[in-house]
């Protein structure tokens, strides 16, 4: 989906060698448990329901022993004390969903030239390309076709940059409220934009809408100015926070993010953070570079490293916020608390290719927006919906239980093994750092879940 | 001794504490919460209101009836005394309306629309068991679950099925009216009636096993009560009683093959 499962958009280490992360704390041991132990406490991720236990050192102790030997000793002592596995729903790949949530390409070209761009600056390898209006609205009756009323549909706009074809945002947005209002059934809207097109309408009509507008900053302006620069290589931070001024007044319904890409160039997270949240943004994330089209920019394991230590001081200023009382919004630990607490699994790292489908210029439908015109996604049209049999593929051979070596991993089911559009295109390099940050955030977990439990029972 | 204590909402609704029963975990429960087989919920309902406690049964024609009264509470402060009648919450009325025997079951009915607004604060009325006069005060609504438990302030380990004297019989004799899970036949005997599609048979806890399809044979709890001591004596209820059920289910329940009773030979 658009908005990256917490781990799946958090996603990503090392793994060079399986063997250089057994030696970590959030290594994997043992497929069933993980255990995360500190001087004061000591806590049990069960991973079938990804439930969280607190435990004492003794118990800690046995369950190290036995992580070391046969798997169904630990089982054994799991059931001694009373906890209970089932989660059978979990580990059936799903044969078919129905289609609720689209992203539009309606362009796929883009006036910026980012040097990592997973769309080659815009057009995906090809030649540049607006969608039409009538594709479109094409696609608007697909996301709406057999539904009935309370369900929810989600609408995204991304491309290349959309608002270079503003028009088709605005009529596909009316026509999806429309049917929404006639079907009574809740739509949500979004825009992942690289800021630069903004115009002050666009904040009133996004505001109309209630929006989720996602805009692409990767840093302070020298940093950022390098990674996305307009095509003629001049720099684009000023001009995208002028004209994000509107908007940033003006949410209310509408909430305007900023998605940082991390490279290996703009590791300084705590501080893009800081600059980030004072800017008024509703919430900053951070999504690794794991793969890009020219191999530029992308993560390695030491810097990936480096950037698991930058996260996980950008966590601790979070939790001290919490703890404080003081809102925080930095987006991976929002919603990493909240997945840890619900105790979320996900056979899948996202929708792609289930509920959710990327449509090209052209009215295909693909896993996902990255996969726009990847022949090896396709997985249909709009004008004739979903191609059943390659959707039923699509959900077999890409469940999290398929996938080496995550099937013996403990993180798999939060998740998910990872981004299919990076899996596929560069094979899974970030595990350590999957996992290092999710042992993070079980640890951040403990802490809060003790001197803030208001702050769950209030999520 | 090792610990283990649940933090998560799926390890909360996952783990079974040492001495609970399978049923208390939702995937080995019927989630039968009626008096019987696995827990009683009413020792939940009848704490429901801050400061009163109700009683888990005492619902009457007039209004449900108050136990006790904490007397630092505001409810005290207002008036409300053991044996008030608690007559609405936030203008639904808390009351069995006429003729319904199932009263006892009727508590989390009356109170479902107060369900939608745990932790608020609600008008409630009472009427004094004094003088009958109305009393309006306005009292916290408690939380029923925190987070994926039952409130521990409102049932302590133990209290929900402190009420279940008898686990399997009430329940047993309760599921009498075709209930999916029951755990055996109740419609016994049963024979196509030639030429039309219906079929005649009867209820497993029909006394008289000679009429056919009874307009009773959904038969509800004790009634009339049956009083060894009336004079003159009482008819026989068309059904066992629970009384029966407790005390003579060996004589009273008959083995049932492919649907008939059987020669126990
Ligand atoms: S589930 Fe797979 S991709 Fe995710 S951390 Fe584990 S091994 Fe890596
Ligand atoms: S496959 Fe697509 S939707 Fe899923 S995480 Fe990757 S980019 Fe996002």
């Amino acid at each position: 989906m658009i908005d990256l499962p917490v781990v799946a958009s958090m996603s990503v280490t090392p793994v060079s060698s399986e063997a250089v992360d057994r030696d970590r704390p959030s290594g994997p041991l043992h497929r069933d448990v993980h255990l995360v132990q500190s001087e004061l406490a000591a806590q049990l991720f069960v991973v079938e329901g990804s439930q969280i236990y607190d435990i004492d050192h003794e118990l800690a102790a046995r369950i190290e022993l036995l992580t070391s030997s046969r798997s169904d000793a630990v089982a054994g002592l799991l059931d001694e004390f009373g906890v209970i596995r089932e989660s059978r729903e979990v580990h059936q790949p799903l044969e078919s969903m129905p289609l609720r949530s689209l992203s539009l390409a309606v362009a796929q070209k883009c006036n910026l030239g980012c040097t990592y761009c997973y769309a080659e600056q815009g057009d995906f390898g090809g030649s540049p390309k607006s969608m039409p209006a009538e594709t479109a609205l094409a696609a608007v009756d697909r996301l709406f076709d057999g539904i009935k009323p309370g369900e929810r549909v989600h609408l995204a706009f991304l491309g290349g940059e959309p608002l270079l074809n503003r028009p088709v945002i605005r009529s596909a947005t009316i026509a999806a409220e429309r049917r929404a209002v006639e079907l009574g059934v809740q739509a949500g809207f979004a825009i992942t934009t690289n800021g630069t097109l903004l115009e002050p309408h666009d904040a009133d009509f996004f505001e109309e809408h209630g929006f989720a507008v996602t805009v692409s900053i990767d840093g302070p302006r020298d940093v950022h100015d390098q990674l996305r620069p307009f095509k003629k290589g001049t720099g684009s931070f000023d001009q995208i926070m002028l004209r994000l001024q509107p908007l940033l007044h003006q949410q209310r319904r509408m909430q305007v993010s900023a998605r940082v890409t991390v490279t290996p160039r703009n590791l300084e997270l705590t501080t893009t953070l800081s600059d980030l949240l004072s800017a008024g943004f509703h919430s900053v994330g951070f999504s690794p570079l794991l793969s890009s089209p020219s191999g530029r920019d992308e993560l390695e394991a030491a810097t990936l490293d480096d950037m698991l230590a930058q996260m996980i001081a950008c966590g601790a200023e979070f939790e001290a916020a919490i703890v404080d009382g003081r809102r925080h919004a930095f987006l991976n630990m929002v919603n990493a608390m909240q997945e840890l607490h619900v105790g979320s699994l996900r056979p899948y790292p996202c929708g792609a290719g289930a509920g959710y489908f990327g449509v090209s210029a052209d009215g295909g439908l693909f896993a996902c927006h990255r996969f726009v015109d990847d022949d090896a996604a396709a997985l249909g049209d709009v004008a004739g919906g979903i191609d059943q049999p390659a959707q039923t593929r699509w959900l077999r051979e890409r469940h999290v239980d398929f996938q080496s070596p995550c099937r013996d991993c403990w993180a798999r089911y939060l998740c998910g093994g990872g981004c299919h559009h990076e899996v596929l295109s560069r094979s899974r390099n970030a595990c350590g750092y999957i996992r290092g940050w999710l042992h993070y955030c079980l640890e951040a977990y403990a802490r809060l879940r003790k001197d803030r439990p208001d702050y769950f029972s209030a999520s | 001794m090792a610990s283990i204590h649940p933090q998560n909402l799926s390890a909360q609704i996952s783990y079974k504490a040492v001495g609970n029963p399978p049923s208390t975990m939702p995937v080995s429960a019927i989630s039968n919460c009626n008096p019987g087989l696995e827990f009683d919920f009413r020792a939940v309902w009848k704490s429901l209101i801050e400061g009163v406690e109700l009683h888990e049964a005492g619902l009457t024609n007039d209004g449900h009836i108050v136990l006790d009264v904490d007397p630092d509470g505001m409810a005290h402060a207002a008036g409300v005394r053991t044996f008030d009648l608690l007559i609405s919450v936030d203008g639904n009325k808390v009351v069995a309306e006429g003729d319904s025997p199932g009263s006892a079951l009727e508590f989390s009915n009356a109170l479902a629309d107060v369900f939608d607004k745990l932790g608020s604060t609600l008008p409630c009325v009472f009427q004094s068991a004094n003088d009958g006069s109305r009393i309006e005060v306005s009292l916290l609504i408690n939380h029923v679950l925190d987070n994926a438990f039952v409130s521990e302030a409102l049932a302590e380990p133990g209290q929900l099925t402190q009420g279940l004297c008898s686990p399997w019989h009430a329940d047993y004799r309760e599921c009498g009216c075709y209930y999916w899970a029951a755990s055996r036949p109740d419609f016994i005997n049963a024979v196509p009636v030639p030429g039309t599609d219906a079929v005649q048979g009867q209820s497993w806890m029909q006394r008289d096993l000679q009429s056919n399809n009874r307009p009773d044979s959904r038969p509800y709890p004790n009634f009339p009560i049956p009083d060894p001591d009336a004079n003159p004596p009482q008819d026989e209820p068309p059904h066992f009683t629970y009384q029966e059920m407790y005390l003579q289910w060996e004589q009273k329940l008959q083995f049932i093959r492919q649907g008939k009773v059987a020669d126990p030979q």
